[in-house]
């Protein structure tokens, strides 16, 4: 699937395909074509060479405090993972915490981290959690790509368990965890830009919010485009990591081992017993802390604001779930569709990978105006907002899987002359179907947050919107009650994403 | 004292389809030094056998012993190599390093000398710095034996070594294994579903019973070490193979799945 | 991170990735940490109080008053040692000044303090910069507003805190809010491209780029509309207050003058504003001046003329902004003598 000139694709059709992209960005700009808050590149070229020194030290700052965030985040997922490697009975309690801490949204951490020690370090703490979820989930399957034989000649040979985790677990892992080093890039960015809109000296996301109310249209998107440069840079470097781990290490689509099953009484104690301790320490927190309410309330305080506004927070909530699950779907079609015709016409490939990569890391603030500016302000743009968003890692992990071939099954294709579309209908696809998987699992976990910030943002109702008005009005136990309804829908999403992985797999053979 | 011994070892699994029975009250010793092939249908619990002498799963009931020892304690102490059904090798590295790996797990300086003469022994003198997925299956399934073999097992167990291989290539390894084998004189136990292949190579051949396994016919191989390809074409050879296929046969009319009419003879214990 | 080499050592290479990580993790945290503690306001030996000032946005020439008495040194011939916090809109001030992540702050509006103090919150305003609060409505030259019923039914454009101002602003005049709230957050693009009818700005702020492209556009102040309240406000816990008198004291006096000196030189303001507090914000300084200029129109009022800048009237806050949160629907006030310390702002010498 090699295109006949390798130069070619690889360097000049990207360019071309940037080209296509900013003469038609031009057009727009100076015509007006999608609203005035897009202005041409010129305009933005005007402002880097104005605010040059500005936006370096704003990349600086925000280049660092992803990088930092994220690499901690990366490095306390791959050892989360590592612990389930080692003691895989702990695989669902930890992958569950990790679940429940993923579907907190960040927006309702951060006004907490705000009156503490921790402030000055918003934005990496929100970089290390946008990465964290992906991270541990992605590397503890890899853990479980190890095969049976395996481990049986590492047993056989009496190996230590440490030597068994560095000589075979780890290097089995090591694909996918490049993998998830890949979906961290931009989330880093993005938790490093959030969290600097709750106070930050210096740093993109702070440009771009002074600039937002500011109308200065040229300096927003010139941040913007940094902050896709930015991406596109970490996100090249990561590339280059997985490739080599996977020439390396291998990619044999061997499909993650079950997770080993506990009873079920014991499943039930630890399903309760996580949330359970999650909001002892939250009522303990506020106890012995002596948090005021209007920081945070307590544990009673949001179920009795549960029961006030029941009926709002369930129609807000099926609003939410509306937009969530319908931008998954979308989101996952459009991912794999793209990673597809990736896949099968490599020229066009090469040109949209530099789209493909845009896209999801355009911090969403500067998208809206242009969504909306395209469709209108209110659901549509929510809905769209979370296509854009649940694409990327269904784009990501699609295309790695679909280069994942059992061992030998592309010559047995070579054998019987099977052209492209036959080899990717009957041996990439059903191939990449684990992938996949794990992807809408990933995306799953992620789609409520994205919704409810999407709403917050400018929604016209739903569980994001709802959150913000109380949050305004500093009802903290109303918003405190919106997030928890969220993170409910959250894990309830990734847990019937989980099954279904469970009954697929189950059925394709593993 | 004996080199390998299981006795009276039961094992059921528990599976989605119900409770199999792979053993059941299955005895089985290997002198020191000897190699001992152990024939059966396909599911008979003869992998299992060996899985439990080499420590990889427990019996239900039972014990075992190997080198005089438990299976753990001599995997602990380095002395047991096992060949794999399927290679086994682990992908990203190099025909060398797999071979070595075995050093490294037992934290063993490496000998250098004895990898290279093994990688040589087992013809692929060529292709130490090649990765598993440059070779062909025969050449896997040769770095697997040259693996099993590096730490000069005290006992050597062979799950099917060759069972994917072509017929030609599987009779060469045969061949080559047999020449490796008198050198190393481990105690050797060889699954396999091959009868020429259990004849060619062992002191010993035991048929096993359709599931759960049970020995059914144990018979000695008269010919010395040191065989050579001649030896296939002995009337003595031709008649023992066709005398444990006949059992072998017998045995898968009766579970139902047998090709041919069998013509029992079992009952010759050595 | 995992380079091609020798095939030996294969087991080694897979360690040192998450040496690399770990190692470069620690060391950029090491480096944050100590850029972070270099900015953290400690009070120095000379006894003067070190006070961390939230402000409710990024520093901009909205708190230029402040900078300036920091950069005059009013803040430390006062004896208070200040440190200002950058601000966002995604978290409310006053929950950092209760939660104690600030001594003094910054509260956006009269409704905020409200709502706070209503959650428990031992908040205490001393002072406002704004008399006459910002929040407003812009509107397209062919659509003027100059009462409520001109905003009935209209598309209106909000950001968050909009949609609770407009509430109330329709609520104040005796009106249910009739309008249809678009969320479009802080881009007024929208009311261009024809997608709202109207939209919340506050006029020191979103209007002024149009206006200085020569972009006629209209605007109205709440207040215009009926809807009294301070902004701007200048917030303390009971309990510091209590403890630091002076220190509270002396900050609001060295506000004032550093607000008297900003309102008298907006130019100079601005300059310093960009120059030495938001040198990272990409400001444009023609914007800023006139923002600070329009700025000055609402901190200055006759009240003021006579109680100086930053003052609280008692009168006007149980008076028409009581009656106006009443209206919005607020049923517990709290007590304007517990709520509000009127007494901090000196008024200016009798010339």
């Amino acid at each position: 699937m090699r295109s006949p000139s390798g130069a070619l694709s690889r360097i000049v059709l990207p360019i071309a395909g940037v080209v296509v992209l900013i003469a038609f960005w031009q057009l727009a700009g100076t015509t007006q074509l999608l609203g005035r808050s897009v202005p041409p590149p010129t305009e933005v070229l005007a402002a880097l060479a104005e605010r040059g020194d500005v936006l370096w030290r704003a990349t600086l700052a925000t280049s660092q405090r992803a990088l930092v965030g994220g690499l901690i985040g990366y490095a306390i997922g791959l050892v989360l993972a590592s612990i389930t490697a080692w003691f895989p009975r702990s695989t669902t309690p930890l992958v569950r915490t990790t679940v429940l801490i993923n579907a907190i949204p960040i927006v309702a951490i951060g006004p907490v981290l705000m009156t503490g020690a921790a402030r000055p370090f918003i934005p990496e703490i929100f970089a290390a959690l946008s990465v964290l979820f992906s991270t541990t989930l992605a590397t503890s399957d890899g853990f479980r790509t190890v095969s049976r034989a395996g481990r049986d000649v590492f047993r056989v040979f009496g190996a230590t368990r440490l030597q068994r985790f560095v000589r075979l677990e780890a290097p089995s892992a090591l694909p996918m965890a490049a993998d998830a080093l890949r979906l961290a890039v931009p989330a880093a960015i993005l938790g490093a830009i959030l969290g600097e809109w709750f106070g930050a000296e210096r740093g993109l996301g702070v440009v771009m919010v002074s600039s937002m109310r500011n109308v200065q249209y040229g300096q927003l998107w010139a941040a913007a485009l940094i902050t896709v440069l930015v991406s596109v840079v970490f996100y090249a470097l990561a590339t280059l990591l997985e490739k080599s781990a996977t020439r390396r290490f291998g990619r044999t689509g061997e499909t993650p081992s079950a997770v080993p099953a506990l009873s079920r009484g014991l499943a039930t104690v630890i399903g309760i017993a996580i949330p359970l301790a999650l909001v002892v320490a939250w009522q303990l927190w506020v106890l012995l802390g002596r948090v005021p309410l209007i920081v945070a309330p307590q544990p009673l305080q949001v179920v009795a604001a549960l029961g006030d506004g029941a009926l709002d927070l369930l129609a807000a909530a099926g609003l939410t779930t509306l937009s969530a699950l319908g931008g998954l779907l979308c989101g996952a079609l459009v991912g794999l569709a793209l990673a597809v015709v990736v896949t099968l016409v490599p020229w066009l490939a090469s040109m949209l990978s530099p789209l493909a990569l845009v896209i999801p890391t355009v911090p969403i603030v500067v998208f809206i105006p242009v969504i909306g500016g395209m469709l209108g302000y209110g659901m549509q743009t929510v809905f769209a907002s979370c296509v854009l968003m649940a694409f990327f890692p269904l784009y990501v992990l699609a295309l790695s899987g679909l280069r994942a071939r059992p061992l030998g099954s592309d010559d047995l294709f070579s054998v019987y002359g099977a052209g492209r579309v036959k080899r990717l209908v009957r041996l990439a696809l059903p191939a990449s179907v684990p992938s996949l998987l794990v992807a809408i699992r990933l995306a799953a976990a992620n789609c409520f947050l994205i919704a409810l910030s999407a709403e917050w943002l400018m929604g016209e109702g739903g569980l994001g919107r709802v959150f913000s008005e109380r949050r305004v009005m500093l009802d903290t136990a109303g918003s405190w009650a919106a997030v928890a309804v969220a993170i409910v829908l959250s894990v309830l999403a990734y847990a019937g994403a989980a099954l279904l992985e469970k009954k697929l797999l189950a059925r394709w053979g593993a | 004292m004996h080199g390998l011994e299981l006795s009276g070892v039961s094992k059921r699994f528990t599976t989605r389809s119900g409770v199999v029975h792979a053993l059941d009250d299955f005895t089985l010793a290997v002198e020191d030094g000897e190699f001992v092939a152990v024939l059966g249908p396909s599911g008979c619990g003869k992998s299992t056998a060996l899985r439990i002498a080499a420590g990889l799963d427990t019996a239900d009931s039972g014990t075992v012993t190997v080198a005089g020892d438990s299976p753990e304690r001599l995997v602990a102490s380095g002395g047991l190599g096992v060949a794999f059904q399927d290679n086994a090798l682990l992908p990203w590295l190099s025909v060398r390093a797999n071979v070595e790996l075995p050093y490294k797990l037992a934290g063993r300086p490496v000998d250098r000398a004895r990898v290279d003469s093994l990688i040589a022994l087992v013809g692929l003198a060529d292709f130490g710095g090649a990765k598993p997925a440059q070779l062909s299956g025969g050449m896997r399934q040769r770095v697997s034996i040259a693996r099993s073999l590096v730490l000069s097992p005290r006992v050597l167990l062979l799950d099917e070594p060759f069972g994917a291989l072509d017929a030609v290539t599987r009779h060469r390894l045969n061949v080559e294994l047999g020449r490796i084998l008198d050198e190393e004189r481990s105690t050797s136990l060889l699954v396999t579903h091959s009868v020429e292949e259990a004849v060619f190579l062992a002191d010993r051949v035991v048929v096993m019973t359709g599931r759960p396994g049970r020995v059914k016919l144990d018979v000695a191989v008269p010919f010395g070490r040191g065989r050579s390809k001649s030896v296939l074409q002995d009337p003595a050879f031709l008649s023992l193979v066709g005398e444990l296929t006949a059992a072998l046969d017998a045995d898968d009319s009766e579970t139902g799945s047998g090709a041919g009419p069998g013509t029992s003879s079992a009952g010759t214990a050595a | 991170m995992i380079r091609p080499s020798s095939a030996r050592g294969a087991a080694r290479r897979t360690v040192r990735p998450a040496v690399a990580l770990a190692t470069l993790a620690a060391a950029a945290l090491a480096l944050s940490a100590c850029s972070a503690s270099s900015d953290a306001g400690t009070g120095d030996g000379d006894g003067s109080t070190p006070i961390s000032f939230q402000l409710d946005w990024v520093k901009d020439s909205q708190f230029s008053g402040y900078f300036t008495a920091d950069d005059k040194g009013y803040y430390a011939d006062a004896g208070v040692d200040v440190t200002f916090l950058d601000g966002g809109d995604v978290a409310s001030t006053a929950a950092v000044i209760a939660g104690g992540g600030a001594q003094i702050g910054v509260v956006s509006n009269m409704s905020r303090l409200v709502d706070a103090i209503n959650t428990g919150a031992d908040l205490v305003a001393v002072g406002a910069v704004y008399q006459e609060s910002p929040a407003g409505i812009m509107t397209l030259p062919d659509r003027p507003i100059s009462s409520i019923d001109d905003l009935v039914g209209l598309r209106i454009g909000t950001d968050e805190s909009g949609t609770a101002d407009l509430n109330t602003l329709f609520r104040v005049n005796g009106l249910e809010p009739d309008y249809e709230d678009v969320r479009v957050g802080y881009d007024a693009a929208p009311l261009f491209d024809g997608q709202i009818d109207a939209y919340y700005a506050y006029v020191t702020n979103q209007p002024i780029p149009y206006l200085l492209q020569g972009i006629d556009v209209n605007t109205i102040t709440f207040a215009d509309l009926g809807f009294e309240s301070y902004a701007g406000l200048i917030v303390t816990t009971r309990e510091f207050l209590d403890a630091n008198p002076d220190a509270v004291a002396g900050f609001v006096s060295a506000s004032q003058k550093g607000w008297d000196d900003a309102v008298a030189d907006p130019e100079a303001a601005v300059a310093l504003t960009l120059g030495s507090y938001g040198t990272d914000l990409g400001l444009d300084e023609e914007s800023e001046v006139a923002s600070l200029t329009a700025i000055a129109g609402l901190v200055q009022s006759d009240y003021t003329a006579e109680h100086g800048l930053l003052a609280l009237d008692p009168e006007a806050i149980s008076g028409p902004m009581y009656d106006a949160l009443t209206a919005s629907g607020v049923t517990e006030l709290p007590d304007p003598a517990t709520a509000f310390d009127t007494t901090l702002v000196p008024a200016p010498a009798a010339e």
